[in-house]
């Protein structure tokens, strides 16, 4: 009877990955992205409205998991 | 960071090496060479692709990856290269891992990303070169400290239609996944000054990469959101820690440009622009992370160096 194939998924679970979240699912904290100018004018709509350049409030969330983080 | 790249690759190896064709037997020699000298950048891109073909039980794609593994890292990297976004210049394949790692994991973001023609290439090349000769002079520490950090400077051209709103036209960018290379919008870098301020913006973030080995250095969810002092979309609180802290280490580079005589008159006043102009985002970086960034240790530790080392 053969083996049954190895989950390389699980046997890296004890591994020491660099750059990857302790569980091995996700990358963490990637790329930083400098940028003056985005679309030609008009930057992405901010998903909440009334914002000025003063305020430093939180936004709700964009996008949950994968912090990819550019600037 | 090296040195972490060797444990983790020693710990693959004998964990799934035999599944990939990359046992321990011809892990070892190279793990030694990783650890004794600068290796490519681009080995960090694909042993990220290594890990993600793993996690995704992709056996054959590991196992090829583990085979681009070993030429890579036989490739030595005597100083910084400037080079073309092309597979000639990267190596097999790593034009499109480049191009994953910088623009893949915001699908609501596009970048544009192409290689340069030969002209342009020289140019950029010519203007580097220039640009290191004078923060050798004029900046001596900074230009050193560029050398260690930067092995690859990748030329790049990225230009959003006019029509596209949501295309985000780069200037430069880094990236944990590819240390020791930036990317270079070069069309926007027309002299000594600009170069060096970007190099140093970018060759910063490294640093910084390599403080905390690519996590965090604020425990705020990456979901939170910020008005950023240097680009018009929202930013996760991680991304304003490192523009705040870049935008110091380019004010420092700004005013010992300002301070040596080896700057043209153009370029005083081109300096004299940027550094008023990067002193108030700086300002606007520091208001924002002192009241909502949540330090973790590395962080604070950075954070409290910047503050103690910027007297603006």
């Amino acid at each position: 009877m053969s083996q049954p194939a190895k989950s390389l998924s699980a046997a890296l679970a004890s591994c020491k990955l660099v750059g990857f979240l302790a569980n091995g699912a996700t990358k963490d904290n990637a790329a930083k992205i400098g940028s003056s100018k985005i679309g030609g004018v008009k930057p992405p709509a901010p998903p909440a409205a009334g914002l000025t350049k003063d305020s430093s409030a939180k936004i709700g969330t964009v996008k949950p998991g994968i912090n990819k983080g550019p600037l | 960071m090296r040195d972490s790249l060797a444990v983790s690759l020693s710990e693959i190896a004998h964990a799934i090496g035999e599944e990939i064709g990359f046992p321990p037997s011809q892990a070892d020699p190279l793990i030694q060479h990783l650890r004794a000298r600068p290796v490519a950048p681009g080995l960090f891109a694909i042993y990220t692709a290594l890990v993600e073909a793993a996690l995704r039980e992709d056996a054959a794609e590991a196992a090829a990856l583990a085979k681009n593994l070993r030429h890579a890292c036989e490739k030595t990297v005597q100083s910084l290269r400037v080079v073309n976004l092309t597979d000639d210049d990267l190596g097999p394949g790593q034009v499109e891992r480049y191009r994953r790692i910088i623009t893949g994991d915001e699908p609501e973001i596009i970048i544009p990303l192409a290689q340069v023609d030969e002209a342009e290439l020289l140019r950029a090349g010519r203007l580097i070169t220039v640009t290191l000769s004078l923060l050798d002079t004029a900046a001596p520490e900074i230009a050193g400290e560029l050398r260690v950090l930067v092995r690859e400077v990748v030329i790049v051209h990225s230009a959003a239609q006019a029509d596209d709103s949501a295309a985000l036209e780069l200037d430069g960018a880094s990236s944990f996944y590819l240390w020791g290379a930036l990317l270079l919008n070069s069309a926007r870098q027309r002299g000594r000054v600009s170069m060096a301020v970007t190099l140093v913006h970018e060759a910063v973030h490294g640093l910084l990469f390599g403080m905390s080995l690519g996590a965090p250095l604020v425990e705020n969810a990456p979901e939170e959101r910020y008005l950023s002092p240097l680009r018009d979309d929202l930013r996760p609180m991680d991304g304003l820690f490192h523009a705040t802290y870049v935008l110091a280490r380019m004010i420092d580079c700004l005013q010992r440009l300002l301070h040596s005589s080896e700057l043209t008159p153009d370029e005083i006043s081109a300096a004299q622009m940027a550094l008023a102009q990067h002193q108030a985002e700086y300002e606007a970086g520091l208001v924002l992370v002192t009241a909502s960034a949540r330090f973790t240790q590395i962080g604070a530790a950075a954070f409290h160096a910047m503050r103690q080392a910027t007297v603006f």
